[in-house]
């Protein structure tokens, strides 16, 4: 365990339990623990092997489960940044600390880890570089965002610049394989406690003691219950989003927030404005409507199809102009809307029924205008257009 | 319009077994009476602008109607519909327009600038959550997206 070379095969093999298992995950931690610490202590014995550690045996330890689960029970932090829990946490008095520390450094950002309690928290501060390496560890984001539940926004937001003063310390336990390199002091906790604020399943992870003023979480998501709700809505509003952008035509290219928001509204705004001019035409349209032009507002076809309809409509029709105007603009619907339609679809058989329906109010109707309309002029009027209908 | 649009009156006289309320039919339905109705007022003088109003608000009438009460917007829609309709009768309406109840911008931080505007857009979204007020945007922008082409293939039938 003294070669550089052992250590990397102890980074490789080791944490497969090749290690004495008489020392227990504790021992094996500590071990792996002791390999740094020399570093910190300006101890020579151990060369730090820390430029070997190659990210490919880190994706390793994200693979090997059981050294998750030995991290799980000795950590409690998330593998994206723990350069500002290690703040706190002091490297000699967590054993897997500083090897996750160097671990997530090197897996992530490929830099050097410092030698010191304070270069700890101030080299490895880099939490865009953290989000987007080590996509194995990037198991939370979505996953955490269903568990939170009760999350302000700042601490979402700004995870990796806020100072998590007391209580939080960012991290959360997915229920899925993927592994997470925890560093924490509650780690018997972790596994048993289980927070009850989510309407989730997923285990979450209990608030560490209050030694840890400093928690970055960058990636790992606040276990507070701010972030968390947070967390929940952003992933509702991103949903919603989605299917908003499979509403609006022409927004697939789109990609952002705002830009989708800005299309959603103009396309809002552009449907009120299309209500009130199609409005406008139907106002002006409508009078001047003539009997004589009704025939060929209907295509052929619709004609044929309808022509069933109109012989059972006519004996109850009373050839009000509305009636039939409604008449044929049902018929025309069906063939045009037909045509627009795709989500409902408006069947001939909808159609038809429309019209039957209408027959029955319109015929109520035209009872009430009977015995409005006292004069006989309106009602002869009336007898002779549907004259004209029948011969249609 | 309420007596003419309740669906049950409807639904039961219906004779044809395959016939299932769908949104687009109850909807083509509702505005086509309520077209019917308007044209039937035609005789007495009413001024295009006029009946350009009366049938926008048979438009949204329509929608609202149909979606009923499953949705904010088309709750919001309906009590405002109500309310107009009755300052109307009472004559009030012109008074009751230029009161407008200006709500905070600053309300409400965590959203996007843009967020208040579809407040405004879409009917009762002043009173939602941002994440409900996108699933209510959805359903109001299908809904306008029907009427819309309800409108379009009537304009069509009666100008061609």
């Amino acid at each position: 365990m003294n070669n550089p070379v052992d250590q990397q095969c102890f980074l490789d093999l080791n944490w497969d339990g090749s290690i004495d298992p008489a020392l227990g995950s504790i021992g094996e931690i500590s071990s792996f623990h002791s390999l740094y610490t020399p570093n910190l202590s300006t101890n020579g014995n151990i060369p730090v092997p820390q430029a070997l550690i190659p990210t490919s045996c880190f994706d390793q330890f994200c693979n090997d489960s059981g050294f998750v689960d030995r991290a799980v029970r000795f950590s409690s932090f998330d593998g994206q940044n723990y350069n500002g829990f290690c703040d706190n946490i002091g490297l000699m008095g967590l054993p897997g600390g500083g090897a996750c520390v160097n671990l997530v450094n090197k897996g992530q950002i490929g830099q050097q880890p410092a030698v010191s309690d304070n270069g700890f928290g101030s080299t490895v501060s880099d939490p865009s570089a953290s989000v987007g390496t080590s996509k194995k560890r990037k198991c939370t984001p979505k996953g955490k965002g269903k568990d939170n539940s009760k999350e302000g926004d700042e601490e979402g937001k700004n995870a990796t610049t806020k100072r998590y003063k007391g209580t939080d310390q960012t991290h959360q336990v997915e229920n899925t394989v993927m592994p997470k390199v925890e560093c924490g002091e509650t780690t018997n906790e972790d596994s048993d406690k289980k927070n009850d604020k989510k309407e989730n399943t997923k285990s979450k992870s209990v608030e560490p003691p209050k030694d840890y003023i400093h928690v970055r979480a960058r990636r790992g998501q606040a276990t507070d219950s701010h972030s968390l709700a947070e967390r929940v809505r952003r992933e509702k509003i991103s949903q919603r989003m989605k299917l908003l952008q499979d509403l609006v035509p022409g927004c697939n290219k789109v990609t952002g927030k705002a830009v989708m928001l800005d299309e959603i509204i103009n396309y809002v705004q552009s449907l009120q404005r299309q209500v009130e001019f199609l409005s406008m035409k139907l106002a002006t349209v409508n009078p001047q409507l003539d009997f004589n032009t009704l025939p060929c507002l209907l295509p052929k076809d619709v004609h044929s199809s309808c022509n069933p309809v109109f012989d059972s409509v006519f004996p109850v029709e009373t050839s009000g102009a509305a009636f039939s105007l409604m008449n044929r603009s049902l018929c025309a619907i069906s063939t045009g809307t037909e045509a627009h339609m795709s989500k409902h679809h408006l069947s001939l058989d909808g159609i038809n029924d429309i019209i039957q329906q209408a027959n029955l109010w319109e015929a109520n109707l035209q009872n009430v205008l009977q015995v409005e309309t006292a004069s006989s002029q309106s009602f002869q009027a009336e007898m002779q257009e549907s004259h004209m209908k029948t011969e249609l | 319009m309420d007596q003419f649009m309740d669906r049950k009156n409807y639904t039961h006289r219906n004779p044809n077994p395959n016939y299932t309320p769908n949104y687009n039919s109850m909807q083509s339905l509702r505005f086509i009476q309520a077209l019917a109705r308007i044209n039937r007022a035609a005789p007495k003088p009413t001024t295009p602008s006029r009946r350009t109003k009366q049938i926008r608000r048979a438009a949204y009438a329509s929608m609202a109607y149909t979606s009923g009460s499953r949705h904010n917007w088309s709750r919001a829609l309906l009590i405002r519909l109500r309310q107009r309709q009755r300052l109307r009768s009472l004559r009030l309406l012109t008074v009751r327009r230029r009161v407008r109840i200006v709500t905070p911008a600053m309300s409400r931080p965590e959203e996007p600038a843009r967020a208040e505007t579809l407040r405004r857009l879409v009917p009762g979204g002043k009173s939602m959550e941002y994440c409900n007020l996108l699933e209510e945007t959805a359903d109001y922008m299908q809904c306008l997206r029907s009427q819309v082409q309800l409108m379009q293939s009537l304009v069509d039938a009666f100008s061609s």
